[in-house]
């Protein structure tokens, strides 16, 4: 073993990390080499000098630092949570972007839910009618009586139900002149159920309604489905205007539809707008009155009162148009006009 | 029972460290300073003697103490806190000392050069009392000697010397720390004693 190879076994010696053999044979040669001897010397007193060395002693702020960082730290951890829900700064816009998100959620269960609401809908109570109030026999017409209509009417304060002179159809100048010529034709219909005073139509708010809805025209149907119709957009606002009075020939019918339609007829067409045109045309062929058109979901339905005896001939006119199926609600009264209404559906 | 479970409970009644380890693993800091109070003063001497500057000591100690805090959840109970924590506080040692000597590497002389303890040798901490000899010396001053050698030693040498010769731990425990097998703990620490011896008998002159 040479004096270079002795250096680290000299260095494990001194703490005793050298196994048997090699412990003997670093033994022999240190009996035999001075110089080792010497190293070995050395290194243990290198190691008295490394364990004689002095501690050092912490700083008193050592441990006030650490611990001041440590208690910062701790607490910050802590407030990652709360800061999440507990400030004002962030619980309020968060309370409130949840209430804005619920009613936005509301509106859209209560839009596509809405066809179900008013199928379910209980028919609407009928219109107040004041018993012998003064207008003869004003033609004022009802409403449609499709159940999201009733139920927006429901919402609507009465004051606005006055306000609203587009759903009058019949300017009272025609109802004016024809008044006589009802009271006398439909002696049963006319004391009774002549509408109140206050659901008159004044001429010059129903003429402009009319004007209006002569210039909107055609192109958004659904849109005027309120809209009652007596005759094309432009005959009706022409009239309205100019004041042409109805035929005088034209019986006068009920002032106000009954809710429910004493007949009900299904035409199935192509074209339910063109075909509901023409079964417009033909209603008024056959002198039918108080006519209103809606259309929803791509279905046109008029309604209308005609003479029974017309009947017959309505049905003719409508064949034309598709095939038809009819279902009666009741047994007309005699003599009484009857409630129809028809219903163009796409085939 | 199993002999990993044994062991993993031995490590736990043997670590006086365990209780409070649980309770700052809960976020209770104020467990954690019974373990600062507990191991201060010999992370610092760890730190002191790889660094050789006192103020560096205590920064290292600080950021190995903060390290541990941050940590100390990931903690797996498997070797003892103490070992845990002075693997840390090395480390951050040695960062700091490659900081220092690549800051200070083109100015710093080595301590091999003839001009010895009074010539420009890395001695920014030490002072130099401009005297050799071993009736003359103070203990303090061979103590600064001792401190000069053991910072010529590369990082990996110093840090077993420090751990194994100054503050006595195991080479297991040592093991632990650097994530090193045992055999190249003892390597290392062989060559570091036969350079430091070496360097003192270079410094102190006619020594022992």
């Amino acid at each position: 073993m040479t004096c270079r190879e002795m250096e680290t076994r000299l260095a494990a010696r001194i703490d005793g990390a050298l196994d048997g053999g090699e412990r003997e044979r670093v033994e022999a040669h240190l009996k035999a080499c001075e110089d080792c001897r010497r190293a070995l010397a050395e290194l243990q007193a290198s190691d008295r000098l490394l364990k004689g060395l002095g501690e050092v002693e912490p700083p008193p702020w050592l441990k006030t630092r650490v611990m001041a960082r440590v208690r910062e730290e701790a607490q910050g951890r802590r407030s990652v949570l709360r800061r999440l829900f507990f400030p004002l700064h962030i619980k309020v816009p968060i309370q409130a972007l949840a209430v804005v998100l619920v009613a936005v959620v509301a509106w859209n269960v209560y839009r596509t839910g809405e066809p179900e609401f008013s199928r379910v809908a209980p028919p609407p109570a009928p219109v107040q009618e004041a018993p012998g109030a003064a207008a003869p026999a004003a033609d004022t017409v009802t409403r449609d009586e499709r159940p999201p209509v009733r139920e927006k009417k429901a919402f609507a304060p009465p004051a606005e139900q006055e306000d609203r002179p587009v759903r009058k159809v019949e300017p009272v100048r025609d109802a004016a002149k024809a008044g006589a010529v009802a009271s006398a034709r439909l002696p049963e219909e006319a004391p009774g159920k002549v509408a109140p005073a206050k659901d008159e139509v004044r001429p010059e708010s129903g003429g402009a309604a009319a004007r209006q809805e002569a210039a909107r025209g055609p192109a958004a149907p659904e849109q005027r489905t309120q809209k009652a119709l007596t005759a094309p957009p432009g005959a009706a606002a022409g009239r309205a205007v100019g004041g042409e009075a109805a035929p005088a020939a034209a019986p006068m019918l009920s002032a106000t539809l009954s809710t429910r339609p004493d007949l009900d007829i299904i035409v199935r067409a192509k074209d339910p707008p063109g075909a509901a045109d023409r079964a417009e045309e033909a209603l008024r062929k056959v002198g039918a009155r108080s006519i209103e058109r809606s259309t929803r979901e791509g279905r046109v339905t008029l309604t209308a009162r005609i003479r029974p005896e017309d009947l017959e001939a309505l049905r003719e006119n409508l064949a034309s148009l598709g095939p038809l199926s009819e279902s009666a609600a009741a047994a007309p009264r005699t003599g009484a006009p009857l409630a129809v209404r028809l219903e163009i559906r796409s085939e | 029972m199993p002999d990993a479970v044994i062991a993993v409970l031995n490590r736990l009644t043997d670590d006086e460290d365990a209780d409070a380890v649980l309770r700052c693993q809960r976020g209770d800091a104020d467990a954690f300073e019974i373990l600062v109070e507990r191991h201060q003063k010999r992370m610092l001497n760890v730190a002191y003697r790889m660094l050789g500057d006192y103020d560096e000591a205590c920064d290292a100690v600080q950021e190995a103490f903060l390290a541990a805090w941050r940590a100390i959840r990931s903690f797996r109970r498997e070797a003892k806190f103490s070992t845990w924590l002075y693997g840390i506080v090395v480390n951050h040692a040695r960062t700091r000392m490659r900081k220092v000597q690549a800051l200070s590497r083109h100015e710093a002389a080595s301590i091999d050069d003839p001009a010895g303890p009074q010539g420009d040798g890395p001695r920014r901490e030490v002072p130099d009392c401009g005297e050799t000899g071993d009736e003359r010396l103070e203990r303090k001053e061979i103590e600064a000697r001792v401190q000069q050698c053991i910072g010529t030693l590369d990082a990996e040498f110093r840090e077993v010397l420090v751990l194994r010769d100054i503050q006595g731990f195991s080479y297991e425990e040592i093991g632990g720390m650097l994530h090193l097998p045992e055999g190249t703990v003892k390597s290392r620490l062989f060559r570091a004693r036969a350079v430091l011896k070496d360097c003192l008998v270079r410094v102190l002159g006619e020594w022992p």
